[in-house]
């Protein structure tokens, strides 16, 4: 990893920032070939915001969504999420740093289908080695948050897909994390439950959580407070919309 | 911070054991047939642990009961020791005892009493019409009863004016009146050994069996009574009785020491006789069951390396189908050690339950050899426990590198994964 061209500041951010990301470039090589996927991309993103990121297909968006969420590190460049240097961490504090900070909701739910409802919202808390009473307490009240208090041992396939996307909303909120990261998470429902997810969602980021939704549907991009738009693997716009 | 609570941070997963052993029952579920097929090496490998280790604990045992039952502190004086190899030029030259070398031995001091016997070959048992063909014919001497602790229930035994004039009389085993006589009296009676008239004086008592051989199918006349047709193939061999049982070792040095004087043995000549003690018989019969040992292993590691690829075929198989659910998992913030032992745990769920199995029947196996074989059976609980172990651990070895593969896959790759 080459040291990012910016003066180093190994403490935390004092300015209220959230999420502060500094020139991160991500760089796939393919065979001889270098491919920029992101080319420098700076913003940040400050508590309670509700963000969209936008852009087409190949756009980087895909990338940037995976460094947000700490799958991933940038080729070069900072990222700084709740005052730590995600940028600098190995697979082991990324993993934690996901299960403390990031919480996920993906297109396709992907809830484990042999667990219940209860069971998939306990996940996090197993891996953050919280004793079986307590997880099972907040997992309920977790579930309890999306409405779904009454469908805690449903198995997934017992469940509709807006059930089953709420579910997963409550498995990604469960640990109090810094962020929920949405990834196209109407993609799969349709237009009425789609609905349905994005008012929880304005009822969350109401709750004073931040949210950051990654979509291509112009729709569902307008229910966020802020879009940055991505092409080629730059920033194109980053604009605040008080609707 | 408590110490269940650092390692519940540090092992989340050691905490989560139960959804893991959940998670690989719930495979062996959904893939009933399949998981059944990769445990069936496992299940027989356990199994013929368990089950031999039962047969053999069973026959040590009874072994154990039947050399004390020859009759307490016995020594044997025989041509060849068991189990000894010798050249075609020494089994050619080895010999049975002389008279001369028995007396020798009833005079050392701490001989309580010796009995020289010698195998007598009959083709023919006969009393009227009844006809007795595979008894043991001993010539031997009055000495018999106190070596062997075996003594007459009807009649008189061999007395020395017997012996001294090899009169024609016969003392009996008890399977050999049932044969010949059927709720006759049997004593006073005459019998053939081919052709040869001989009064049956006396009827021993029943002796049971050794080895599942019956001791009981013998007949017992005065040493010379019959002359031995071809002294090559005619061995005296004799049982001897030491002064007490605290003194074996002791009189198989005298005994020892008497034959080598008598046979003109030089120092550096070994024995070119054998005497053989109830150790010599007890690590005999060890040497066997090692071997059955062996055997026991060899099959069993086979039946595990057989399950074992099984089963990491099954997990492999298992990795690739739940690619997406491990990288779903380590988005939510698995980390390698974490989903190690998910695969880990699953893999010995798969061989521990194959191993409970296989010491379900392999104890099935025990009980019914007990009920309806002459070889009783003893279930091991070390040999169950080590076991039940070998199976965990084959799950264990077999299961890491499915396991490292799950550990090792790139969260974000795992995730596109369809």
């Amino acid at each position: 990893m080459s040291v990012a061209p910016v003066p180093p500041s190994t403490t935390a951010q004092t300015d209220g920032a959230l999420i502060r990301a500094e020139d991160l470039w991500r760089t796939y090589v393919m065979g001889a070939e270098e491919i920029h996927a992101l080319r420098g991309v700076s913003f940040t993103i400050a508590p309670n915001e509700y963000v969209a990121v936008m852009g087409p297909s190949g756009s980087g968006k895909s990338t940037l969504m995976n460094l947000i969420g700490c799958l991933d590190t940038p080729s070069r460049g900072r990222y700084v999420l709740r005052g730590k240097v995600v940028s600098e961490m190995n697979d082991d504090e990324l993993a934690a740093i996901r299960n403390r900070e990031i919480g996920f909701v993906f297109q396709t739910f992907n809830l484990l289908p042999r667990a219940t409802a209860l069971h998939n919202v306990e996940l996090p808390l197993v891996y953050a080695g919280i004793p079986k009473e307590e997880r099972l307490a907040q997992a309920r009240r977790a579930l309890e948050m999306v409405d779904l208090a009454d469908r805690m041992s449903h198995k997934p396939n017992e469940l509709s897909g807006g059930q089953r996307q709420r579910v997963a909303v409550a498995r990604a909120l469960v640990m109090g994390p810094a962020i929920l990261l949405a990834d196209e998470p109407t993609g799969n429902l349709d237009t009425v439950t789609g609905e349905e997810i994005m008012g929880l969602f304005e009822r969350l980021h109401a709750g004073g959580n931040t949210i950051i939704l990654v979509t291509h549907e112009k729709d569902i991009a307008d229910h966020a407070h802020r879009t940055i738009h991505i092409r080629d693997g730059k920033i194109e716009s980053d604009e605040e919309r008080r609707r | 911070m408590t110490l269940a609570r650092r390692i519940a941070v540090r092992w989340p997963v050691l905490f989560a054991m139960r959804e893991a052993v959940g998670m690989g029952l719930a495979a062996i579920q959904a893939y009933k047939l399949r998981a059944g097929l990769t445990i069936l090496g496992v299940v027989m490998g356990i199994m013929t642990v368990t089950g031999m280790s039962a047969i053999v604990a069973g026959l040590n045992a009874s072994m154990a009961r039947q050399i004390e039952s020859l009759g307490s502190s016995v020594l044997l004086l025989r041509p060849f020791a068991p189990g000894e190899h010798v050249t075609d030029e020494e089994w050619r030259k080895r010999k049975g005892l002389s008279m001369d070398e028995v007396q020798a031995i009833a005079a050392l001091p701490l001989v309580r009493a010796i009995s020289p016997m010698e195998l007598i070959r009959v083709e023919m048992i006969k009393y009227g019409n009844q006809k007795v063909q595979d008894a043991t014919i001993l010539g031997t001497t009055g000495a018999y009863e106190t070596v062997h602790d075996a003594f007459v229930q009807k009649g008189r035994f061999l007395s020395d004016v017997d012996v001294d004039r090899a009169s024609p009389v016969a003392v009996l085993g008890t399977d050999v009146v049932d044969a010949l006589f059927a709720g006759l009296d049997p004593i006073d009676k005459e019998i053939f050994l081919d052709g040869r008239r001989f009064r049956v004086i006396g009827v021993m008592e029943r002796k049971g069996k050794f080895l599942f051989q019956s001791r009981d199918n013998i007949i017992l006349i005065p040493r010379g009574a019959i002359q031995r047709r071809d002294q090559r193939f005619n061995f005296l061999i004799a049982d001897v009785k030491p002064l007490s049982p605290l003194v074996i070792d002791k009189s198989v040095d005298q005994i020892r020491e008497a034959v080598r004087r008598k046979r003109k043995l030089r120092y550096s000549d070994p024995d070119n006789f054998a005497v053989v003690t109830q150790d010599t018989l007890t690590d005999l019969y060890r040497q066997i069951t090692g071997g059955i040992y062996m055997v026991m292993i060899a099959i069993s590691s086979i039946g595990l390396v057989v399950g074992g690829v099984g089963v990491m075929n099954i997990m492999l198989v298992s990795v690739t189908e739940r690619t997406r659910e491990i990288g779903v998992r380590k988005a939510l913030g698995a980390k390698k050690r974490d989903i190690l032992w998910q695969f880990l745990t699953e893999a010995m769920t798969l061989t521990g339950t194959g191993g409970l199995l296989g010491i379900a029947i392999g104890g099935g196996v025990a009980w019914l050899v007990n009920k309806f074989s002459p070889f009783p059976a003893v279930i091991q609980t070390s040999w169950v426990l080590v076991a039940f172990g070998t199976a965990l651990a084959v799950g264990l070895f077999f299961g890491l590198w499915p396991a490292a593969k799950a550990a090792r896959l790139d969260p974000i790759e795992a995730l596109r994964y369809e």
